[in-house]
């Protein structure tokens, strides 16, 4: 990641259902459950996060601690739908602009809420997205909709207001590793529970041109560089693949085959004008933790388990 | 398996902050024209721990 941070922009952002796993807290846990959305906020703020779309989840311990978040928070939360209970006030901001380098970056929230927060109303998340979208779409190059609400009311979004570049779900435990589109709109999916680091690639050099999807492509690309890679093993000093093979005729036309469709794969993605790719990293104990995130659960974990064995 | 994913949410963490790390040097110079990654979270459900 490192790597790809040194060429491109890249935006931490989260479709909601952070903090909790139901939409409240029970009592025998609920000191421990709200340490770990401190804890969690904490390793957030560190990692520079852009924002959070409020989900029903994220409502479970009550107002005043979801307050407490939001202003200890270094991001915005945001939400087009949620009010306190008998108002009709929003809560929070309902959309949230970031400037990247070159472009202006649009984001929008909805939640479908749940009837057992009984300090929160929710508007219609259609209605509502409608009337954030309309706000902003002039405004920016981009739009995503951050969604926190189940299949049937993503399909109600995506076919009421084709004017969402992108929908990001929360609330779903599926994983598309090829996003779905539906009335020109991507939906992206990233599972649940932190398994995945959902990478969402985009490149857009025009507003006109239609979004392509090339994920096949760069699947291909992958398996050809792994092919390739897994072939460099024990190859000597200074000596390219072809010179290795050079009496293993099948060998070599192998190689040539992998290096041709690499290349051409990587030709049709550059002739693209905007293109999008979606590539969800499996997050397992590979990957070594950055010293000061480390700190934040560290400091966490012993208060976890002293509550645990209580 | 569900000790993997209660020690995942922190990898995303580790991602997050290297990225992080070389973002908040200021807007890179060297930046691809036209491209950016999102990290996209979604249903984290209140997991943590750590990894590696």
């Amino acid at each position: 990641m490192k790597e790809l941070a040194k060429t491109q922009a890249v935006y931490l952002v989260d479709a909601g259902d952070l903090f909790f796993k139901h939409p409240y807290v029970t009592q025998a846990k609920r000191e421990l459950q709200l340490e770990t959305a401190r804890a969690i906020l904490n390793a957030y703020n560190l990692m520079d996060c852009q924002v959070l779309n409020v989900g029903a989840n994220d409502l479970g311990a009550g107002l005043e601690f979801i307050t407490e978040m939001a202003t200890t928070a270094n991001f915005p939360f945001i939400s087009a739908n949620v009010t306190s209970a008998g108002s009709d006030v929003l809560l929070y901001e309902p959309s949230h602009i970031v400037k990247t380098h070159d472009m202006t970056l649009g984001f929008v929230g909805v939640s479908i809420g749940d009837r057992r927060l009984k300090e929160f109303d929710f508007k219609d998340p259609v209605e509502s997205a409608k009337v954030a979208i309309a706000a902003i779409r002039d405004k920016v190059d981009l739009v995503f909709l951050l969604a926190n609400v189940d299949d049937r009311t993503e399909l109600e979004l995506a076919q009421a207001i084709g004017d969402i570049d992108f929908l990001i779900r929360s609330k779903t435990g599926s994983l598309q590793r090829n996003p779905k589109e539906h009335n020109g709109v991507v939906v992206v999916r990233n599972g649940k529970q932190g398994k995945y680091a959902g990478a969402l690639k985009i490149r857009r050099v025009d507003n006109i041109t239609p979004m392509k999807n090339v994920s096949a492509q760069q699947k291909r690309i992958k398996f050809s560089q792994s092919r390739l890679l897994a072939m460099s093993k024990g190859l000597e000093d200074g000596k390219t693949l072809e010179e290795h093979y050079a009496k293993d005729e099948k060998r070599l036309l192998l190689i040539k085959r992998l290096r041709d469709e690499q290349a051409n794969n990587e030709s049709l993605i550059k002739k693209l004008k905007n293109s999008y790719y979606f590539d969800p990293m499996p997050l397992n104990e590979k990957v070594a933790d950055t010293p000061e995130v480390a700190e934040v659960v560290a400091a966490f974990m012993p208060t976890k388990k002293a509550s645990q064995h209580k | 398996m569900n000790r993997i994913v209660r020690k995942s949410w922190l990898v995303l963490a580790m991602v997050g902050l290297a990225i992080t790390g070389c973002r908040t040097d200021g807007v890179k110079s060297d930046y691809n024209p036209n491209e950016f990654t999102l990290m996209v979270a979604a249903s984290n459900n209140g997991e943590v721990g750590p990894c590696g």
